[in-house]
């Protein structure tokens, strides 16, 4: 273990980590373009400079290895002046366009030349121009003036996402990015080297001009397309989400994320949702209020009595699944509930790989599978809640999940036997086949518009935080579970997060003693010496099988 | 308050006195009256007067605005409005699709022309925003903010910005 000094602090590292890591040890700042923690060191661009006593010259920190006694500086007035000309070279032939680039305010060069430079530019002969709006795929455009050649992208690329269509190509001031000629970058991926680009140069077409980033406001949150559930941030600005990015975690992503999910915010702000609610009468639906509609679904309820049943959905957070089981096996009496798992194949998505993509598309199986048991609600409850559909048996159902018909392989069976229900009420986002049918349609807040909690594949749990408000008239799953207990003639059921979390984990035990402090940013573990339900295993078993499509044929 | 003023008549009285004198004044001295009939009627701006906004544009009428936004960022009263759109291929990569100003937020502080880097909005029109009967008429797009010329100016301020005067 090699020990040094850096700035004349003494600071020891493992053998093989470079003066970079030393510095960055200690806290000490080294500019960078090239380097990122997460990728094979390139050492490229420069930017890192530092002085090393009896070294005859500046040396690049994220390629030198700490050895024994080194003494480095990375202050000093022949590093200052380095990279000043190390910022001079690379703004040269820059185009500087900062006001219509969209990396303006989260630049690296921005940064880093008011930071290390700030001196005007000595330039008086014309810079080189290059192409500047190149479609590079399907996700990305480029602009190659704009590129400061760091092979940040290139590597990402052919590490992680084994793609290797980007590449540099000419030498000197020609030097360009580009992919082959007729093969572009088309990978699920991709949009993580525009996060990874230092400058503007690589430029997300679905962010491309919607906002400058200076006017967003960030919400942590859990990405809710597979069950790898990313950790995420959605960027939001006066109620409208524009982009979401990964969020660092460990545990689960790193600083990656997929393309599909990046994108899972549109239906949030699509104009189609359902604002409000709406009951069928003769001639179709009709918007209606609140009042008027849990009217409608209280008497239904009443009616009912043990014949009420409910459809969850592993899509929702922990806190609404525990308020949904309670609504059903404690305050209505019915064991009838169970939740519809999405089917891999019919889900907008990629398979699974062995990166970050789950071939499960719920996010939450884990956590709903405990929860219901913890209930006593079957495994299979949404097959007892077909059946019982079928033979006409049910006098009322809530449906918490809209998409339930598109994502499942028997959506016929489901059609017939949901038009034999005397009273189906829907909690959905969007207008669908199933609202159709729906005697009672509820406006149900999104993902980003609730908090709460998600059980990942493995036992972790994470935490998501509200964005934005609700659309509408929308409201939150507990909001809505409560007002249905109300309607029904009961208590109503706890509408703070933090409160049904608490009660869940005094119910269900394999939550351990968690608490919402304890989850934080990065998510927890329930304490391993808790005792866990049998359906875990069953589902770590599963999820194991990568890529593999748990069809039911139910 | 004594008897006359408790009893509200007299000062009635003595109020629409003071109005009707003025009225038949008003009639016979039509010239020396000190209102004016606005909006047909303008007093001459000050010469640094800041009217309402001109979106500058080039040559060929397309818009110098780029939608970098940098006049939304300054704006204190939060009243510009921009929604940007790929540019034409012989253009800017970036321009706007929607530019509207909030006439009715707007507190004329000039600040959106300072901040501007493509010299794309002036308040150079020496023109007041006529008097609208709904809100929505206050709201000013792309063509109410390129419809009305620059006033020539005796001491054109921007140009002295640039040093060019
Ligand atoms: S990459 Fe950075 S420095 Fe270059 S134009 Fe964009 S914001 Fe400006
Ligand atoms: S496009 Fe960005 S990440 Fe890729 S080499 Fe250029 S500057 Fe680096
Ligand atoms: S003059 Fe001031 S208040 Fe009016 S639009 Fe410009 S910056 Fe905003
Ligand atoms: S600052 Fe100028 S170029 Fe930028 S959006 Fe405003 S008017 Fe357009
Ligand atoms: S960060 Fe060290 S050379 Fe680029």
């Amino acid at each position: 273990m090699p020990k040094l000094t850096v700035d004349g602090r003494p600071v020891e590292v493992e053998a093989g980590q470079t003066v970079m890591n030393a510095a960055e040890k200690l806290g000490i700042e080294i500019p960078r373009f090239c380097y990122h923690s997460k990728l094979p060191v390139a050492g490229n661009c420069r930017m890192c400079l530092v002085e090393v006593e009896k070294m005859p010259k500046l040396t690049t920190s994220c390629t030198t290895p700490a050895t024994e006694g080194m003494v480095v500086l990375t202050k000093s007035p022949k590093v200052k002046e380095g990279q000043k000309a190390v910022l001079e070279y690379l703004l040269i032939n820059h185009p500087l366009d900062c006001p219509v680039c969209d990396k303006a305010g989260e630049c690296d060069l921005q940064d880093q030349y008011f930071a290390f430079s700030s001196t005007p530019s000595r330039m008086i002969d014309q810079k080189v121009h290059k192409p500047k709006r190149i479609e590079l795929g399907p996700t990305i455009k480029l602009d190659q003036e704009r590129c400061v050649l760091c092979t940040r992208c290139v590597r990402f690329l052919e590490v992680y996402a084994h793609d290797h269509s980007l590449g540099t190509v000419n030498r000197g001031d020609r030097a360009i990015l580009t992919v082959f000629p007729g093969r572009p970058l088309d990978n699920i991926y991709s949009l993580n080297t525009v996060d990874l680009c230092p400058v503007g140069a690589l430029t997300s077409k679905d962010f491309r001009f919607k906002k400058r980033v200076w006017f967003l406001k960030n919400a942590d949150s859990v990405c809710t397309f597979c069950s790898n559930q990313c950790s995420t941030v959605v960027q939001h600005d006066e109620g409208t989400i524009y982009r979401i990015l990964p969020r660092e975690n460990e545990k689960v992503n790193g600083p990656w994320m997929c393309d599909t999910g990046r994108l899972e915010y549109r239906f949030i702000n699509a104009e189609e949702r359902v604002k409000c609610p709406m009951v069928r009468r003769d001639e179709g639906q009709e918007r209606t209020t609140w009042r008027e509609a849990m009217e409608a679904v209280g008497a239904a309820f009443k009616a009912a009595g043990s014949r009420a049943a409910g459809l969850a959905s592993p899509r929702m957070t922990n806190e609404s699944l525990f308020a949904f089981a309670k609504l059903f096996v404690e305050t209505l009496g019915s064991k009838l509930a169970g939740f519809v798992k999405a089917d891999a194949g019919l889900v907008e998505g990629a398979p699974a790989d062995d990166f970050l993509i789950k071939a499960d598309k719920n996010p939450n199986t884990r956590g709903a599978e405990e929860i219901f048991a913890a209930w006593g609600v079957e495994v299979d409850g949404a097959r007892s809640v077909l059946e019982a559909a079928e033979g006409g048996k049910l006098a009322a159902l809530l449906v918490m999940d809209q998409a339930l018909l598109e994502r499942v392989p028997n959506r016929e069976r489901w059609l017939k036997a949901l038009a034999k229900v005397k009273f189906v009420a829907v909690a959905s986002l969007a207008e669908n086949e199933l609202t159709r049918l729906a005697h009672v349609v509820l406006p149900l807040a999104s993902w980003a518009e609730e908090e709460g909690t998600y059980t990942r594949f493995d036992g972790l749990v994470q935490r998501s935080w509200r964005a934005v408000p609700p659309r509408g008239e929308a409201k939150d799953a507990l909001g809505l579970l409560s007002q249905v207990a109300v309607a029904a003639g009961k208590q109503a059921l706890p509408l703070v997060a933090e409160a049904v979390f608490k009660a869940l984990v005094a119910k269900v035990r394999c939550f351990g003693s968690l608490t919402y402090a304890a989850i934080g940013k990065q998510g927890a573990k329930a304490g391993s010496g808790a005792a866990t339900h049998k359906v875990e295993i069953v589902n770590l078993a599963k999820d194991k099988g990568a890529g593999g499509a748990e069809a039911r044929t139910w | 308050m004594d008897f006359k003023e408790r009893i509200y008549l007299w000062e009635i009285v003595k109020g629409l006195w003071i109005t009707l004198r003025h009225l038949v004044y008003n009639l016979f001295h039509q010239r020396s009256m000190p209102t004016l009939h606005y909006p047909e009627e303008q007093r001459p701006m000050p010469a640094r007067y800041r009217g309402r906004h001109r979106l500058t544009q080039r040559d060929d009428g397309s818009l110098k605005c780029t939608a970098c936004m940098l006049c939304a960022t300054a704006c204190p009263a939060k009243c510009i409005y921009i929604e940007a759109q790929e540019g034409l291929p012989e253009g800017t990569e970036k321009r706007p699709q929607v530019y509207n100003i909030d006439m009715l937020k707007c507190v004329y502080c000039s600040l959106c022309v300072e901040a501007c880097p493509c010299d794309a909005i002036r308040m150079d029109t020496g023109l007041m925003p006529p008097p609208a009967d709904s809100r929505e008429k206050f709201i000013y797009r792309i063509e109410e903010l390129t419809k009305y010329p620059a006033i020539k100016h005796p001491n054109p301020p921007f140009l002295h910005r640039c040093g060019k005067l």
